[in-house]
């Protein structure tokens, strides 16, 4: 969806430059729609599987001059939401067991011209509240989002068959799956019924050139966010706790966050501002229950942190690092916490001295906000971020 | 849909008890962050009648957690005030695990998760202080722990969950902190337990919503009006009901093998339909007269579609559900009888026929393990030609079989529901406000 949207925006972008010209628009709209399903072994013993409904419907228009642009209608008659069950056999006999939902995925798909004739659809899978839950075994033991991301299926789109009627692609994968202690398989299959392209000819008026932006302010690199955050975490009390199979469970789980990509802009943007940065994070999560079973992991996996900034009363910056949209930072292959266990929404905060406001360089340590105060999972976090700015 | 027809439910509600306090004063709104978590925990009692049900040795629990942020509105009128907690805005959970005992000394187990977007409406008698938790009433009652798993049903938990009165003139000043903490028990239909709730609310300061409408003014065209009054409703909905055969699906829900009925019976004691011109022009209304066989002597029959809709709503002598679900093997099925889903009546003009339709509101559930999420929407329709119109006193049988599966069920509803209306009056209205307005309130 976050494609299609950054897609609406260079086609606006697009047609801002362009001279008058007569176009020909190619109009269709589409229905995906289909099922993803993972099964896995973990470490523990763990057996799981995750099945997630994708519904997703929308519109697209091509121009002839190459651009095209897209829509994504609403979820309404949504699917059932996306179930994680995982059931691990106890010492003595019996079993305990993990349930946990993603809510309902849409598919996300990318679309792109590939010469006169043919559409080239490539799909993905997020979910529909954008928030850190595509596809993963969620709190319970079993791999994480990146796992189950092996890279976006395609097909090709015949535009003349589909001008002459509706056309019905699909796509049915297996993949294994294999990253540390949890193995398993991946099945997708995929639905996209277009309805019949329509061609319609227009002449394009020339829009006016967008006004130009006033230059920020004060433009800030993040140069590096250094230091690990280590939360001692427990799985809480009865009888939560048991629909997680997390009763007993005690351990730690150790966040460290490299390679940032993004700015901030200190004053020329809104004073409460968020920003959304790219960064790598590495998680390492140990975890044991009184049984004797445990769970060790190291997750590494691109991921985006929301840094927002907010004025103080002494004229400093308020620095507050939180979980963005995508995939959830806190989560490993070990049954545990996600970001919304977070208290407050935080992971990190500290503060910028008004004083150092407008020097080249600024480094912030960043504390520990709230910990976790989520339901079953607990823990109060130690350590510290160091978050470095560089002017641009 | 189900979040739309919920809104819609949820607006007559509120436009209900505005009705009955006319002088409503402005809505205010506060943003709420929420923490903590509501756990049911349960299980087939002797005491609480499992034995009739079948539910005994079933035991189980449910976890709510909300998303940690929602919206309080709130309006006071004469002698309510009416407050909302919308939990739409991110995704909430609801997980449930129930075991059940097997004869042979083993057991099943049922897991089962969603996503819960809910919102709870309260009305709290007095002016000065709004109720604010998850105990709401009637439509505005959320269903918040229900799975596919065996459970109670909504109504059964309705005395047991929190709400705390709040003065009105703190919200407006300060904001509130409102602690929801505590447990009670609860005891329905077979089941009994403890209701335990961690949340807290922490309400900003309120302040006057902002008119939704951006000032604009609704559509005042003129538009024909139809009522009828709903004289009866008879028949059942019979929902046949299959766990699915793959154990893969049926197995995690601990459903392999079940089967049976739900039989749902809406004994109407009285209610009304609109039926409305789509469109404000002449014509339109024109067309809808001719469809009525109201054209005047001499007055030619114009050309043209004929466009219209209605909505019905009625109150019932307590619609019921009646679930009788067997196990493969001679193991106990389940029995149980729960308050139907609310439903309205849908009439639509297609072509040259009158399209009639019965939409439940929320799903079809009782405390047996059941599908869920996926028997809402259209439950009964059927169609009768347009110039049945004609008559003051139209019959509607409503018989469309529909087949769903999803979610580890399949199910085949076959409705046979005889829905009697008599046309009562046809006047020209302003708006097509009259569809809604709140003249007639929807109860189930």
């Amino acid at each position: 969806m976050r494609r299609l949207a950054g897609a609406l925006t260079l086609l606006g972008c697009a047609l801002a430059a362009a001279p008058a010209a007569a176009s020909t628009t190619t109009e269709l709209s589409y229905r995906l729609s289909g099922k993803l399903t993972a099964t896995w072994t973990a470490g523990g013993g763990e057996r799981g599987s995750v099945s997630a409904p994708l519904a997703e419907t929308g519109d697209l228009s091509f121009s002839s001059d190459g651009s095209y642009s897209g829509s994504v209608g609403t979820v309404g008659d949504g699917p059932a939401s996306a179930v994680v069950r995982v059931v691990r056999a106890l010492p003595g006999g019996g079993t305990a067991h993990c349930v946990d939902t993603l809510g309902s995925l849409i598919a996300g798909a990318d679309f792109e011209r590939r010469g006169r004739r043919t559409l080239l659809v490539r799909f993905g899978h997020e979910d529909v509240f954008d928030r850190g839950s595509a596809l993963s075994a969620g709190h319970c033991a079993g791999p994480v989002a990146a796992d189950l991301d092996p890279g976006l299926p395609a097909a090709r789109l015949d535009l003349r068959r589909a001008r002459r009627r509706p056309v019905k692609l699909v796509i049915r994968d297996r993949r294994p799956v294999r990253a540390g202690a949890v193995s398993g398989e991946l099945a997708r299959r995929i639905v996209i019924r277009f309805g019949r392209a329509r061609v319609r000819h227009a002449t394009r008026r020339p829009t006016a050139r967008p006004a130009q932006e006033v230059a920020p302010d004060l433009q800030y690199r993040i140069a590096r966010i250094g230091g690990t955050l280590t939360t001692e975490l427990t799985g809480g009390a009865e009888p939560a706790c048991t629909l997680l199979d997390a009763c007993g469970l005690a351990g730690s789980l150790a966040l460290r966050l490299g390679k940032p990509e993004g700015g901030v802009d200190l004053v020329g943007g809104d004073p409460d501002s968020h920003h959304i940065v790219n960064v790598t994070a590495t998680r390492t999560a140990s975890a044991g229950r009184p049984d004797g079973s445990g769970c060790t992991d190291t997750a590494a996996s691109p991921g985006r942190v929301d840094l927002s900034f907010a004025d103080t009363p002494a004229g400093g910056l308020r620095v507050s690092l939180g979980p963005a949209d995508g995939p959830d930072l806190l989560r490993t292959r070990c049954a545990g916490p996600g970001a919304d266990d977070l208290a407050g929404n935080a992971i990190a905060a500290g503060e910028i001295p008004a004083g150092r406001i407008g020097k080249p360089r600024i480094s912030v340590v960043l504390r520990p906000a709230g910990g976790l105060r989520g339901t079953p999972f607990t823990g109060t976090s130690t350590g510290e971020l160091t978050l470095t700015l560089e002017q641009a | 849909m189900t979040r739309a027809v919920a809104a819609l439910a949820v607006t007559w509600l509120v436009a209900a008890v505005a009705h009955a306090a006319p002088a409503a004063a402005t809505p205010f709104e506060a943003g709420v962050r929420v923490e903590g978590a509501v756990t049911v925990e349960y299980a087939g009692t002797p005491a609480a009648g499992c034995a009739a049900s079948g539910l005994c040795g079933v035991s189980g629990v449910a976890l709510w957690t909300p998303p940690k942020t929602a919206l309080l509105r709130y309006e006071r009128g004469e002698r309510h005030v009416v407050a909302s907690l919308d939990f739409f805005f991110e995704p909430a959970a609801t997980r449930a695990q129930v075991m059940r005992r097997l004869p042979d000394g083993t057991a099943g187990t049922c897991t089962d998760a969603r996503q819960t977007s809910v919102e709870v409406s309260t009305v709290a008698r007095g002016r000065g202080e709004a109720a604010l938790g998850l105990r709401g009433a009637g439509l505005g009652r959320a269903d918040l722990f229900t799975t596919a798993c065996t459970g109670p049903r909504p109504e059964d938990l309705a005395a047991a969950l929190p709400v705390q009165r709040v003065p009105l003139a703190i919200l407006r000043r300060d904001g509130a902190t409102v602690d929801l903490r505590g447990e009670r028990s609860f005891s329905a239909g077979g089941l009994a337990g403890v209701v335990r709730s961690t949340m807290v609310l922490r309400v900003d300061r309120s302040f006057p919503a902002r008119d939704a409408s951006g000032g604009r003014r609704g559509d005042r065209r003129p538009v024909l009006l139809a009522t009828f009054a709903i004289e009866r409703v008879t028949g059942a909905i019979r929902t046949g009901v299959r766990a699915d055969g793959d154990p893969a699906r049926c197995g995690p829900l601990d459903a392999c093998g079940l089967a049976g009925t739900l039989t749902e019976r809406l004994p109407v004691r009285a209610g009304s339909l609109r039926l409305v011109s789509a469109g404000g022009s002449r014509g339109a209304r024109r067309r809808f007269r001719a469809a009525l066989g109201l054209l005047r002597p001499g007055e030619r029959r114009p050309h043209g579609p004929v466009e219209a809709i209605g909505v019905g709503v009625w109150r019932t002598a307590g619609g019921t559900v009646s679930a009788d679900l067997a196990r493969p093997g001679g193991v106990p099925g389940c029995r149980d009888r729960a308050a139907a889903p609310a439903a309205q009546l849908f009439l639509d003009v297609r072509g040259r026929h009158l399209e009639a339709s019965v939409l439940r509101l929320s799903d079809l559930r009782t405390r047996c393990p059941g599908p869920y999420g996926t028997v809402f929407g259209t439950a009964a329709s059927g169609r009768v030609p347009l110039r049945a119109l004609h008559r003051r006193r139209i019959v509607l049988r409503l018989r469309q079989t529909s087949r769903r599966s999803s979610g580890g069920f399949r199910t085949v509803t076959t409705p046979a529901l005889k829905v009697v209306l008599r046309r009562t009056s046809v006047r020209v209205v302003r708006g097509a406000d009259s569809l809604t307005s709140p003249g007639t309130v929807l109860i189930r």
